[in-house]
């Protein structure tokens, strides 16, 4: 709803939409990346990034919550970029090269399987995200969760399967690019 | 031999389905499979983060980033870093924003704050209006206080917020006080204790009528400063609401206040 409500015809009220929907999201993965302050720059970066490029959000694509998360990932890599051009004395590129392949300081390693997931839980939509959540987050089993969304439990398991592998799928194609 | 079928082996990563477990023993193919989603499963419990309100405030700081494009749009927005994302198109004029321009319309993130505000569903209503009265019945209201210790504050006027709703028995009354720094109304509202909620807190300002109301941001800590737009009249949005938010996208008002009370002096 919110994706289309966007593409269509984004004005600052469904920007602040997106905002009370994924700012929570996309400030929870800055503070992994980064100082407390720090992480508000980027949510503000990211947020006025997704206004201004808005015209390049295609639904199509993908759901606006990823893209939204895409973007932050940009954002938090330009904030190691800025970091390590000022104080850190490394080659920025270098750096930011590291980033994209998600390699090098364990901190980001863990931003970026953070971001993974998110990435990848705002693609697999309901009820799958609901399902595997609940299964693998909550260690429910299959037959509580079956039960609490009145479902069959073979459904359950199949979207489980499907959004296991594809979250896997998903890190392995990452370990691939960057090797 | 016969592999197990792809649900019973995420079953079996995950410690279910014990009764394809023999077969693993036999077969390194599955085993060996059961293994990868089983450390696909780890790496995603590792890699979970809850949301986090970001503090009141970036929204603020977004809105008015936002506002500046808006006169300026003929010109390439600049966008901050080598990763940037294309610019913006122009605006076209389906965009809320332009005809906001057309119209002449000072286009600030005050703006945005007025676009929020918005008349509460039936239900809600009621519970508000009831809220309202029970506000008005108590005399326990509003001392015009001078501020000490911040000799650049000025106290305007304040309320004592009775707690309501179904989180109101466990929390303690809050105070909200408005203050002018810097020629800048805040309303600066204090709590005891942060309850535990599904979502987040938000401040609003509503009329005495609980008709219409203005957000004014995310309360995220005991002492939240926000921000008064600087043409809103307090006079006819005299009551400070604090709502629990879920997370679902809507910017109204979601009916369930923590704590209420009525700005006076």
């Amino acid at each position: 709803m919110l994706s289309r409500a966007f593409a269509e015809d984004a004005s600052p009220e469904v920007l602040r939409q997106a905002y009370e929907r994924w700012g929570g999201l996309v400030y929870a993965l800055a503070c992994r990346a980064m100082p407390a302050h720090d992480a508000e720059d980027v949510v503000q970066q990211t947020f006025v990034s997704v206004w201004r490029s808005r015209q390049s959000y295609d639904p199509a694509s993908g759901p606006l919550g990823a893209w939204i998360v895409t973007i932050a990932r940009r954002r938090i890599a330009d904030h190691w970029k800025a970091r390590s051009a000022s104080e850190l004395a490394v080659d920025p590129e270098t750096l930011a090269g590291a980033l994209d392949r998600g390699e090098g300081d364990p901190v980001l390693d863990a931003v970026q399987d953070s971001l993974t997931v998110q990435e990848e839980l705002e693609h697999i939509g309901e009820p799958q995200r609901t399902i595997v959540r609940l299964a693998v987050l909550e260690d429910r089993s299959t037959a509580w969760i079956a039960d609490s969304l009145a479902m069959p439990v073979g459904t359950v398991k199949s979207h489980l399967s499907r959004a296991l592998r594809r979250l896997r799928d998903r890190w392995e194609e990452t370990h691939a690019a960057s090797a | 031999m016969q592999h197990l079928p792809d649900e019973t082996l995420a079953a079996l990563a995950l410690g279910e389905a014990a009764d394809g477990a023999p077969h693993l023993d036999d077969c390194p193919a599955c085993r060996s499979e059961v293994d990868s989603l089983r450390s696909t499963a780890d790496r995603f419990r590792l890699a979970d983060l809850p949301a986090l309100p970001p503090p009141a405030g970036v929204w603020d700081r977004i809105a008015a980033e936002i506002a500046t494009d808006l006169p300026a749009d003929a010109e390439a927005p600049a966008t901050a870093g080598a990763s940037a994302v294309p610019p913006a198109l122009p605006f076209t004029p389906s965009s809320g924003a332009a005809r906001g321009l057309e119209e002449g319309a000072e286009v600030t993130s005050i703006d945005v704050a007025r676009r929020r505000r918005r008349r509460f569903s039936a239900g809600a209503l009621i519970a508000a209006c009831a809220a309202s009265a029970a506000v008005a019945a108590s005399a326990a209201v509003v001392v015009v206080t001078q501020l000490t210790g911040e000799p650049r504050s000025i106290g305007v006027s304040e309320a004592t917020l009775d707690p309501l709703g179904e989180l109101g028995p466990s929390v303690t009354p809050a105070r909200a006080e408005v203050v002018e720094q810097d020629g800048q109304r805040l309303l600066v509202v204090d709590v005891d204790a942060l309850p535990e909620v599904d979502g987040y807190l938000d401040v609003w300002l509503l009329d005495a009528d609980a008709q219409q109301m203005v957000s004014l941001g995310v309360m995220d800590r005991e002492t939240t400063q926000l921000a008064l737009p600087a043409d809103l009249d307090l006079a006819a949005y005299p009551i400070v609401d604090v709502s629990v938010e879920p997370y679902d996208g809507d910017p109204t008002h979601s009916g369930n206040s923590v704590w209420r009370g009525a700005l006076g002096g």
